[in-house]
């Protein structure tokens, strides 16, 4: 009895001197475009007009570790409203995802240019990437000035 | 009966009464009592926090934990307040305290002097929250600290490593005070 005493007072002196804490942290997914910046030309080829452009982004992304995903979307603001209006473009990625294209597509909402899984990645300093992009068609069915591309990025 | 048996004792406890006066005597002793004060210290800390992120996208996670502490020190001692971690976080996988991604800094403490600049969580080695001079005492003022107990706060930081997958991680750190 007396043993178990002295046992007793010296844990309680043991713990009177240290404590513990739990420090707890939720990792969410995240994700960010950076430094998007759009360099554009206009030509005319006989009766078509061609918009040429490239989208440059730096992106920054972590899906969910086991039913994540993300998304680039690309949306030009004002769209040509007019049918004959086609765009291309093809989207490269410095990094993890999926590079979406599409050629001579009728665009009337937001397009996927990319495509990001499960427990997706880019370093801390983030990936590079870049969208080219045309707008073909009649003079009459495009602006004269080359429509701002927007980039937007959507991660779970 | 009963009543009969309780109406006697009453009247002794009288008579008793009546006569001490005469059998009373007095005596006068001295105790010393002595006390040795052993430098001591004792702190206490939330059980648990959580580490919480700001709005923008791969913002620091951050949280305030607050430090409070008794201690005493002798003529000649003196006294620290050290964290470290137990061990890494858990589950495994996520971040690692081992690549200095976890740190923190004090803020001025009211008693004794704080940890200076930013210091970093690790498992091998434990890092400094408070020293306390010679002679520290908590509590009253006068040379002791102003508040009983006294307390300090810490800022916790963690990098949110892009690189870390979703999840939820916890590591323990474990907070000494050491006085002599």
């Amino acid at each position: 009895m007396r043993a178990l005493l002295v046992v007793s007072l010296l844990t309680l002196f043991a713990a009177g001197q240290g404590r513990r804490t739990d420090l707890a942290v939720v990792v969410s997914p995240g994700c960010t475009l950076r430094d998007v910046s759009t360099v554009a030309t206009s030509s005319n080829q006989g009766a078509l007009t061609q918009i040429t452009g490239v989208t440059r982004f730096l992106y920054l992304l972590r899906t969910g570790k086991d039913t994540g995903g993300a998304e680039i979307r690309l949306q030009f603001s004002p769209a040509p409203q007019d049918p004959s209006a086609l765009l291309s473009f093809t989207t490269s990625l410095g990094g993890a995802g999926n590079s979406l294209s599409g050629n001579n597509i009728q665009v009337a909402s937001p397009l996927v240019a990319a495509t990001f899984g499960s427990n997706a990645h880019t370093t801390g300093t983030g990936e590079s990437g870049a969208i080219e992009w045309t707008w073909q068609g009649p003079a009459s069915a495009l602006p004269t000035n080359a429509p701002a591309p927007a980039l937007t990025i959507f991660c779970r | 009966m009963s009543l009969s048996l309780a109406h006697c004792s009453c009247v002794g406890l009288l008579a008793f009464a009546f006569q001490s006066p005469v059998l009373a005597d007095s005596l006068t002793v001295t105790q010393s009592i002595n006390v040795t004060l052993s430098p001591n210290g004792k702190l206490t800390v939330p059980s648990s926090i959580t580490l919480l992120n700001g709005a923008l996208a791969f913002s620091a996670f951050t949280a305030a934990l607050p430090v409070l502490f008794r201690a005493r020190t002798s003529e000649s001692g003196v006294g620290s307040i050290t964290v470290q971690a137990t061990s890494d976080f858990s589950p495994a996988g996520g971040p690692s305290v081992n690549t200095g991604i976890l740190t923190y800094t004090c803020a001025a403490a009211l008693y004794g002097t704080a940890c200076s600049g930013t210091q970093t969580i690790d498992t091998t080695s434990q890092r400094p929250v408070v020293n306390l001079p010679s002679n520290a005492c908590t509590g009253g003022g006068r040379g002791c600290s102003p508040s009983d107990p006294a307390s300090i706060d810490l800022q916790f930081r963690l990098e949110n490593d892009v690189s870390i997958p979703t999840g939820t991680y916890s590591v323990q750190l474990t907070f000494t005070v050491s006085c002599t």
